[in-house]
């Protein structure tokens, strides 16, 4: 039976934030739910899920329509979600997770061959390449989504919800992740996929429905759309082709690697040059994010050098700050942000020291420094005393942005490890600004992204990343998407 | 604006701890002719002094995210160190005082080196500290010592323009760490290594030597209360000194609204607890009603904070959410659900 949701609205507090959606996800049809952050796909999700109630509108599911639903009626009518952060116990194995909380028992005992024997035909079934009995420990990403699908599926749901389940994987996992959700269609079920890549939407989907401000932008069967249509349904207004930025002639080499050896890195040499941004594209597992910590010191160097201006560079963030190198980490929630602290605290506590007076704080320096640098990265809200945790994923990043490029201590070399995750078309372009800016500036920027499209627009030129290798490196009119996307998976082939 | 300020979560408690103290300062005062006198309040001042001055050490802590359970043991130690280097060795009542501090001061250094430094766990270090340090105190001293004279009757008895010497360092305890927390760099980094100690770390932040400080400055505190108990005792007991004080502490820090997991918290608050259970236990005693009621209601008001903590989260929620629509100073959705999100995620780690 069809999944639907009928005039669904939901408003917090007075802000409406679902205007009557209308969606109809038909049996064994992925449906794709695409939409910026701030569209209503999680709200809705949450409408549909139980986590909290809508105001008005009706959510059909195997032909029973609900006014509203608890995360346990949701469940019982049938509903299954797949966050995108797994809910599986990583010190078990997969017939184990599969049947967590739901366990086959005989008396108090668990039943394990026979559990094991209903994850194998299931394994089977999606032609999974691991045993019911395999640790979670050996699993790759891709994997573990399997795993929490098969684990949906046990429970014989009527609709099964994927919500951005390829965020945390690499282009090669969730290659392998949309070969399983086609075969999921063979189930028979309706599946609603939401996603943040297009590609994946129009590679996978049957149809696709685009939220824009809580409305449906766009809903169509997915060959009926390009590309283009759907940037500009999620955008809301028309957003051209990346456009290479104005070429500029490089400095003088700022920071240096020779022979740089670290965990997941190297052994690479690598040059940053002031006035240039550098691109580093590369799949998951390929370094990126290990080669921004060896760099910025939160990662022990095993071998090789690095110098800063001529001068050896060595020690921790804390050591390597001072001499100014900065990190912006792409773990935005645990490394990035302080959560529970105000946007002021979150853009100047690397610099109250040094806009004390003695060991006084002096606020009037410090309330300047904020207003420059909300000013300048556009931050919404732009007031220095509220909570980063009530951010949008954008402008917490343009916080942990700023708390580098407005230190009254000089940033010169920053490393931006993959500053755009989960954040919205709107707060992506001004970071791409502010990213821009900073290399005219003088200093020295590097950039790493899963999204070639990205490194197009913002890069003077891209590494491609493999095994810890610069694969190779584009410069000019070769940095485009389909040269990343092809060296960064030749090498894959040839490995 | 006034609203906002007194349902943010930080405040709830603050506020409930200030109406709670005044309704039960009045209910004693109507109760006990007693209880409002100058004599009295002395008192409550005096038995409050040595309370108020480990929790104030223990407040930074434990917004750094860290604890200390070997406080009470330090006090232990301390004060028969006082007591010794005093009475049997003769020292001068002052040197004796800064050397006991020292001691304590010492006890924090190994406690921050473990804790801060190395970064093991605080619970497990700070719990083997308190019993090994009790061991020790008692293989230095099994006998009582008495009579340390001088200075020492000063610190315990004395009083400066009518307050308690007691209560004046006690005071100025509170007034330093507040200093630290709200006027000086430090203090923000306090909050932040509480918060996440990660992005602290990335921050470029001291995240081991600042740690590392606040355990020396706590067991300074530990050290510094050991010395008032002996001046208040004129002596001490190596075996019973400080017995239980790390959870008297670490209730007060709690129920003054301070985060057991670090990155919130106000001193004002740890101070309002500390007075409220020094009036409840005197107003209880001044009526003569069992002590171990007081021991029941003291429970219970950190049980209570523990809801209102929560509670004052959700409103604080509510009412931001409120003014957000009413001052359009967001975007309409994207802040509301990543707050939402937010909670999700908080809840699941």
């Amino acid at each position: 039976m069809p999944f639907e949701t009928r005039g669904l609205v939901k408003s917090y507090n007075g802000v409406t934030v679902l205007h009557g959606v209308d969606l109809r996800v038909a049996d064994g049809e992925v449906h794709a739910l695409l939409g910026a952050n701030g569209a209503g796909k999680s709200t809705l999700i949450k409408c549909v899920s139980g986590a909290v109630a809508p105001d008005r509108g009706e959510i059909v599911i195997d032909g029973r329509s609900h006014r509203a639903l608890t995360p346990r009626g949701a469940r019982e009518a049938g509903v299954a979600v797949i966050y995108q952060d797994l809910s599986l116990a990583t010190s078990l194995d997969v017939a184990d997770n599969v049947f967590l909380g739901r366990e086959l028992r005989r008396g108090p005992f668990i039943r394990h061959a026979e559990q094991r024997a209903v994850t194998r035909r299931w394994l089977r079934r999606l032609k999974a390449p691991f045993e019911p009995t395999t640790p979670l420990s050996e699993l790759g990403n891709a994997d573990l989504q399997v795993v929490e699908i098969i684990k949906a599926l046990n429970a014989r749901p009527k609709v099964l919800i994927l919500d951005e389940p390829t965020a945390a994987l690499s282009e090669v996992e969730a290659a392998a992740l949309a070969v399983q959700v086609r075969r999921l269609k063979e189930t028979g079920l309706p599946i609603l996929y939401v996603t943040h890549r297009l590609g994946e939407a129009l590679d996978l989907a049957d149809r696709v429905t685009v939220l824009s401000g809580g409305r449906v932008a766009l809903s169509a069967r997915i060959s009926e759309v390009t590309r283009a249509d759907l940037v500009a349904a999620i955008a809301g207004r028309r957003v051209d082709r990346p456009a290479r930025p104005e070429p500029v002639p490089p400095g003088e080499p700022l920071l240096t690697a020779e022979g740089l050896v670290a965990d997941g890195v190297g052994p690479l040499d690598l040059q940053l040059r002031r006035g240039e941004v550098t691109g580093v594209y590369g799949l998951l597992g390929s370094g990126r994010t290990e080669l921004c910590e060896t760099l910025a010191g939160a990662r022990r160097t095993h071998r090789g050098r690095v110098a800063l201006a001529g001068r050896p560079l060595t020690g921790g963030p804390a050591r390597r700050v001072a001499a100014g190198v900065a990190l912006v980490p792409a773990d935005r929630l645990r490394r990035g942000v302080f959560a529970t602290l105000p946007t002021r605290d979150n853009v100047l506590l690397p610099s109250y020291t040094r806009l004390a007076r003695g060991p006084l704080r002096r606020r009037a320096r410090e309330l300047a420094v904020f207003r420059a640098a909300a000013g300048d990265l556009r931050l919404r809200p732009d007031r220095p005393d509220v909570e980063a945790r009530t951010l949008s994923g954008g402008n917490q990043q343009k916080l942990v942005v700023a708390r580098w490029l407005h230190a009254p201590h000089r940033c010169r070399v920053l490393l931006l490890d993959e500053p755009t995750q989960g954040v919205d078309v709107g707060a992506r372009a001004e970071l791409y600004r502010a990213v821009r800016a900073a290399a005219r500036d003088g200093r020295a920027v590097l950039v790493t992204s899963s999204e070639p499209e990205e490194l197009v627009q913002v890069a003077d030129r891209v590494l491609v990343l493999a095994h810890g290798r610069v694969a190779a490196e584009l410069r000019g009119g070769d940095v485009t998407e389909s040269r990343m996307l092809e060296l960064a998976h030749l090498d894959e082939e040839e490995a | 604006m006034r609203l906002r300020r007194l349902t943010q979560a930080d405040n709830i408690i603050i506020n409930a701890l200030a109406v709670a103290l005044i309704v039960l300062a009045g209910w004693f005062a109507f109760r006990s002719p007693a209880f409002l006198t100058l004599g009295n309040l002395k008192i409550v001042l005096v038995n409050s002094s040595i309370l108020a001055v480990v929790a104030a050490g223990l407040t930074l802590l434990i917004i750094a995210g860290k604890a200390d359970l070997s406080i009470g043991s330090v006090i232990g130690f301390s004060s028969v160190m006082a007591a010794l280097s005093a009475n049997p060795w003769g020292w001068h009542p002052l040197a004796s005082m800064l050397f006991a501090i020292a001691c304590g001061a010492a006890v924090g250094a190994v406690n921050g080196l473990l804790c801060g430094v190395l970064g093991l766990n605080p619970i497990i270090v700070t719990l083997g500290m308190m019993t090994a340090l009790r061991g020790l105190t008692q293989l230095i001293r099994q006998n009582p010592v008495n009579g340390l004279g001088g200075e020492y009757r000063m610190l315990g008895a004395g009083e400066i323009a009518g307050v308690p010497v007691l209560a004046v360092v006690a005071g100025a305890v509170f007034l330093l760490a507040a200093v630290v927390l709200y006027l000086t760099p430090w203090g923000r980094h306090t909050y932040a290594i509480g918060v996440s100690g990660q992005s602290a770390f990335l921050s470029a932040l001291p995240v081991r030597r600042l740690p590392f400080l606040l355990y020396v400055a706590a067991g300074a505190a530990s050290g510094l209360a050991g010395v008032m108990l002996a001046a208040r005792l004129n002596g001490t007991d190596p075996g019973s000194a400080g017995v239980g004080m790390e959870f008297a502490a670490l209730t007060v820090v709690l129920l003054g609204g301070v985060a057991f997991d670090g990155g919130r918290g106000k001193i004002a608050g740890v101070l309002l607890a500390v007075l409220f259970l020094g009036v409840l236990d005197n107003g209880l005693i001044l009526l003569n009603v069992d002590q171990h009621l007081k021991e029941v209601i003291q429970g219970l008001a950190l049980v209570l904070a523990a809801g209102l903590d929560v509670l004052g989260t959700r409103i604080a929620a509510r009412v931001q959410a409120a003014r957000r629509v009413a001052g359009r100073t967001a975007p309409p959705s994207g802040p509301l659900l990543a707050s939402a999100e937010q909670v999700r995620l908080t809840r699941e780690m």
